[in-house]
C-alpha cells in the first residue's frame, strides 16, 4: 500500500512538473511567436518609390528580393498598357522589342474585348521598375514595387536602402510586411 | 648629399609615396562618384524623352498671363459668357475677372471636382457623387441627389437647357435639366447596334458643349473624341493612338477638352503632358502647350476656352492657371 502511494505521488510530482514545463515551453513559444511577428522587415513604400533601377542592381540577391506586384483592382486591364509595352512600341504584340520589361516577365491575357489581364512572372521580375514608371507615367500606377519576404535575407543594412534616393526603404512590423496601393487609396485610378 | 638623395632607395620611396597618394585619390574620386546624386545610370531608364519635344511649326501659342492659384486642391476650371473665370476646390470657388483680377469667392459644402457655369449664371459644382448648385453672388440653392454609391464625377458641361454630368464610375453622361432633374444618360451600351459604349479605364471621362448644342465627349480608353446629339445619338468620333502629336498616347486620353466658340476642340492629355487644337473633323490645327511646358508627371489640366479666343489650362500641381493666346498671321501675340 506505501509502495502505491509512493508511486502515485511521484507520478503526480512527475505530470505536475511536466504540465508545468509544458506550459513554460508554450509560454515562451508564444513570446517568440510574438518577437517573431513584431520583428521589423524591410519594405519598399511604393508612394515614394522613384523607381531609380537601384533595387535591381543594389541587392545581395541576384535577381534582386524586390518584385514587382499588381494591384488588380486599381488595373484598366487596358489594350495599350504602357507598364507592357514600351512608347513607341512598332506593334501592339508580344514581341520582345515592343515590350517594356527586360526580361520578359510580364505576362499578357486577353480576356474580353477590349480587355487584357497583365501578370508578373515573378521568378523573371528583377525589380528593375522600368514597369512601374510606364505604368505610373500613363496608367493608374497599379504596377509597384515590394521586398518579397520569402527572398529578401532582411540584412541588418539593407544594401538598397543604403542607396535609395527616395527614401522609401522603410522597416515594418513583419505581421503587416507589405505596403499595398489601393488599400483604403483614395489617389487610386490616375488623375486625382 | 645631392648624390645620396638620388640613390635608388630614396627614388623608390619616392615613387611609393606619389603611388600611394595617387592611389587613395583615385579612391576618393572613386567613392564620391559612386554616393553622388547624379551618378548612377539606370540601366534599366523608361524614357520618353524622343517625344518630348513638339515641332515649332505647330506651337503656334503662348502664354500671355497666369493667374496665381490660392486655393486649396484646384480641381475645376470654368469661363463665364463674360469671360469671368472659375476656380473650384477642395472648399471653395475662386473667381477672377477675364483680366485676371480677383473678382470673388465663396465657400462649397463639399469638394469640388468640377464646375460649369448655366446661362443665368448659376454656378454648379460637382463634387465626387453629386452636383450643388450656387447663385451668381455665390449663394446656395439647392443640392441634387447622388448618383450613386460607384459615382465620380469628373466632368460637366451646362448649356441652356441641360447639365451634363461625365461619371467615369458608371461609364455614362447622366443629362439633367437645370433644376436637377434627370432626362437621360448617354453611352449605355448597345452591342446588338454595334455601340460598346465609354471604356473609361481610369477617372478620366469629359464632355464640353458646342454652341451648336453638340456635345463632345472624351472616349479614353479607346482613345478619341466622340461627338453626340444631345439626344444621345453618336455622330462622328476621331482619334488614334500614338506617341505622335496628332494622335493620343497612354491608356487613357485625352483627359479633358473644351470647345472654342469657332467649334474647334481643344484636348488634355496625361503622360505627355499637352494640350492641343483639333479641327471638328478630327484633324489636328496647332498646339497650345507641348510637354516640356508643364512639369514631369502633371495630370488634370482642366480646359475652358473664352469668347476672346484664348484657351485657359488649369494647372492644379503648380497652383497656376495658364492663359494661352493663339499668334497673329505675323508671328506676334496680338
Amino acid at each position: 500500500m506505501k509502495n502505491d502511494d509512493k508511486k502515485t505521488k511521484a507520478r503526480r510530482r512527475f505530470l505536475a512538473g511536466g504540465l508545468g514545463a509544458a506550459a513554460l515551453g508554450a509560454l515562451a513559444q508564444g513570446s517568440t511567436a510574438g518577437r517573431r511577428a513584431d520583428r521589423p522587415v524591410w519594405q519598399l513604400d511604393p508612394y515614394l518609390c522613384s523607381q531609380c533601377g537601384r533595387c535591381a542592381t543594389e541587392c545581395v540577391l541576384k535577381p534582386s528580393a524586390v518584385k514587382c506586384v499588381h494591384a488588380y483592382a486599381m488595373c484598366g486591364y487596358c489594350e495599350l498598357c504602357f507598364g507592357y509595352f514600351l512608347p513607341g512600341a512598332r506593334s501592339l504584340d508580344e514581341s520582345a522589342e515592343n515590350q517594356t520589361c527586360p526580361t520578359g516577365a510580364i505576362r499578357r491575357r486577353f480576356i474580353e474585348e477590349p480587355y487584357f489581364e497583365y501578370v508578373i512572372d515573378e521568378p523573371l521580375c528583377i525589380g528593375c521598375a522600368k514597369c512601374v514608371t510606364g505604368c505610373n507615367t500613363f496608367g493608374n500606377g497599379s504596377l509597384f514595387l515590394q521586398v518579397r519576404h520569402d527572398r529578401c535575407l532582411n540584412c541588418n543594412e539593407c544594401a538598397i536602402a543604403a542607396v535609395c534616393p527616395a527614401d522609401a526603404f522603410v522597416r515594418v512590423s513583419a505581421s503587416r510586411p507589405y505596403i499595398f496601393k489601393g488599400e483604403n487609396d483614395s489617389t487610386s485610378g490616375g488623375l486625382s | 648629399m645631392d648624390e645620396g638623395r638620388r640613390t635608388p632607395a630614396v627614388v623608390l620611396y619616392r615613387v611609393l609615396v606619389v603611388a600611394v597618394i595617387a592611389g587613395v585619390l583615385i579612391l576618393l574620386a572613386v567613392l564620391i562618384f559612386r554616393y553622388s546624386e547624379g551618378a548612377h545610370m539606370n540601366p534599366y531608364e523608361y524614357s520618353i524623352e524622343e517625344f518630348m519635344d513638339v515641332p515649332e511649326e505647330l506651337l503656334l501659342w503662348d502664354e500671355a498671363s497666369v493667374i496665381e492659384l490660392d486655393i486649396a486642391q484646384p480641381a475645376g476650371l470654368a469661363v463665364d459668357a463674360q469671360d469671368r473665370i472659375f476656380v473650384a476646390g477642395a472648399q471653395e470657388v475662386a473667381i477672377w475677372n477675364a483680366e485676371g483680377t480677383a473678382a470673388g469667392r465663396f465657400s462649397t459644402l463639399a469638394p469640388a471636382r468640377t464646375i460649369a457655369i448655366g446661362p443665368q449664371g448659376q454656378i454648379f459644382v460637382a463634387s465626387v457623387d453629386h452636383v450643388n448648385v450656387y447663385g451668381p453672388d455665390g449663394s446656395h440653392e439647392s443640392e441634387w441627389t447622388s448618383l450613386g454609391e460607384g459615382a465620380f464625377i469628373s466632368g460637366m458641361a451646362a448649356t441652356d437647357d441641360a447639365v451634363y454630368l461625365a461619371d467615369a464610375g458608371s461609364k455614362l453622361i447622366w443629362r439633367f435639366d437645370t433644376s436637377g432633374r434627370l432626362l437621360s444618360q448617354i453611352g449605355r451600351p448597345r452591342p446588338s447596334a454595334d455601340y460598346h459604349g465609354f471604356l473609361i479605364p481610369s477617372r478620366c471621362f469629359d464632355v464640353a458643349a458646342a454652341t451648336d448644342g453638340a456635345l463632345w465627349i472624351t472616349n479614353p480608353g479607346r482613345l478619341r473624341v466622340e461627338k453626340y446629339s444631345p439626344d444621345g445619338s453618336l455622330d462622328a468620333y476621331w482619334g488614334e493612338p500614338s506617341m505622335g502629336i496628332e494622335g493620343f498616347c497612354g491608356c487613357c486620353n485625352p483627359t479633358h477638352l473644351a470647345v472654342t466658340r469657332q467649334g474647334h476642340v481643344v484636348t488634355s492629355e496625361k503622360g505627355l503632358p499637352r494640350v492641343k487644337v483639333y479641327e471638328p473633323d478630327g484633324s489636328l490645327n496647332t498646339v497650345v502647350a507641348g510637354p516640356r511646358h508643364f512639369a514631369p508627371g502633371t495630370v488634370g489640366l482642366d480646359l475652358a476656352a473664352d469668347s476672346m479666343g484664348r484657351v485657359l489650362v488649369l494647372d492644379g500641381g503648380a497652383g497656376l492657371v495658364r492663359i494661352f493666346v493663339r499668334r497673329s498671321e505675323e508671328g506676334k501675340t496680338p
